[in-house]
């Protein structure tokens, strides 16, 4: 016991400002999200060749360029947080991954009949990405992480915005 | 042994917020995105005031059976409320509906309505949908303005998503009052969570077009575009370099 106590007082003492403070949901969120942005990642650069429109194709390449920096960020981070890259198998098994976008869609995606193609995309990345903001949601309210927390916001706020962009080009008359 | 201690309260956090993670929120499923549904265009901003339907398009989930546009549930009764200034799409007799699908639900049938008239029912057998689903749906006649209710009927539980659609068929004004149409609207601003006002001293603004080479003002900093693209909330200069770089 006394022991302890002096282990304590030293975690305390020692405690520098760098240290990280971040807890389990703040890794479970990188852990996710860095295989989730990979997924958008590769359905933005298939619709940058394949897209009909310009705006969808100048949104995929918006995209690709802001979610690469985005996994570039995390991947850093739980690296300095000396984090596996992937969480344990099984732990994402919740909800016996129905909301996964699976190599098979993206596959799909490649080929869709030209024709097709800008609906099929903005479809499937607008469930992708309301995918992101739960979890980024979750991130939010459960995380501990300021930094990770404030990029979940970010995350939150720019998908919304995507989703509510991708809606306008889904209604709009094809051009 | 700091780290070991560290590394053991890590672990504690773990069990305790993965419990957290896996007990949280009900995750949400799915609507039509085109022609707009009811939700899809509260979404998008076209339509005011539609409450938190803006922020969960997919998630107008209630027992099988109903015959509304919201599920039963209370927090989405806009979507039910004829008064709204709902826009309606012109189409012809034969539609295709685009679904967003978030989570894949084994599903028994998709179902088409327009009043108590089903004119279109795609039954799926249990199976578990595609990423994505489009249905060409017959309207059966119907013509000029009508409210269409698409349900998909989950396989495995009692329940069921609902989504409204407003077409105007075969003809006619389908918004006779002035009512925007999505290519010459800006962005609305009072429904739609994500537009942010800009700084003090930015010129920096949201739903707009920066060519490559554009400069702006942002927090005091002026910035230069990398890349074309249609500004967007969380896509402030400062927070995407990929798109910004600080001159």
């Amino acid at each position: 016991m006394k022991r302890l106590a002096i282990v304590l007082a030293l975690v305390a003492g020692c405690s520098a400002p760098a240290e990280p403070a971040f807890n389990a949901a703040d890794v479970m969120f990188l852990q996710m999200m860095i295989p989730h942005h990979e997924q958008g990642i590769r359905m933005a650069e298939i619709a940058e060749e394949r897209a009909a429109r310009p705006e969808v194709k100048a949104l995929a390449s918006a995209i690709r360029a802001t979610q690469s920096d985005e996994a570039k960020t995390m991947t850093t981070r739980l690296t300095r947080w000396e984090q596996p890259m992937e969480a344990p198998p099984g732990s994402h098994d919740a909800h016996g991954g129905l909301h996964e976008t699976r190599p098979s869609d993206i596959l799909s995606l490649e080929k869709v009949p030209a024709g097709q193609f800008d609906t099929s995309f903005l479809n499937l990345l607008t469930g992708h990405q309301h995918n992101a903001v739960d979890m980024a949601r979750t991130e939010v309210k459960t995380g501990l992480d300021a930094s990770t927390k404030d990029l979940a916001k970010r995350i939150e706020e720019s998908r919304n915005a995507q989703i509510q962009e991708m809606l306008r080009l889904l209604a709009a008359p094809q051009g | 042994m700091r780290k070991t201690i560290l590394s053991i309260v890590t672990a504690l956090a773990a069990v305790a917020s993965t419990l957290v993670v896996l007990t949280g929120p009900a995750q949400a499923h799915g609507y039509i995105s085109s022609p707009p549904s009811r939700q899809a265009n509260c979404a998008q901003g076209r339509v005011a005031n539609c409450g938190p339907i803006v922020y969960e398009p997919q998630s107008v989930e209630g027992p099988k059976g109903q015959r509304n546009c919201h599920g039963g549930l209370s927090q989405f009764a806009q979507l039910s409320d004829e008064s709204k200034p709902w826009p309606a799409t012109s189409v012809g007799q034969n539609v295709t509906f685009n679904w967003v699908l978030t989570a894949r639900h084994a599903t028994s049938t998709w179902e088409y309505f327009i009043g108590n008239t089903r004119v279109a029912v795609f039954n799926d057998g249990g199976r578990q949908p595609g990423a994505t689903v489009s249905h060409n749906v017959n309207l059966g006649g119907f013509s000029g303005r009508q409210r269409l209710l698409a349900i998909w009927n989950i396989a495995d539980t009692p329940m069921a998503f609902y989504s409204c659609v407003d077409l105007q068929i075969g003809g006619g004004n389908p918004n006779p009052q002035p009512s925007p149409t999505p290519t010459v609207t800006p962005r609305p601003p009072s429904p739609t969570p994500t537009v942010t006002p800009p700084p003090a001293g930015g010129t920096w603004r949201t739903g707009t077009y920066y060519a490559t080479g554009s400069t702006v003002t942002y927090g005091g900093a002026t910035y230069r575009c990398l890349q074309a693209h249609t500004s967007l909330a969380g896509w402030e200069p400062p927070n995407v370099p990929a798109l910004w770089a600080r001159v």
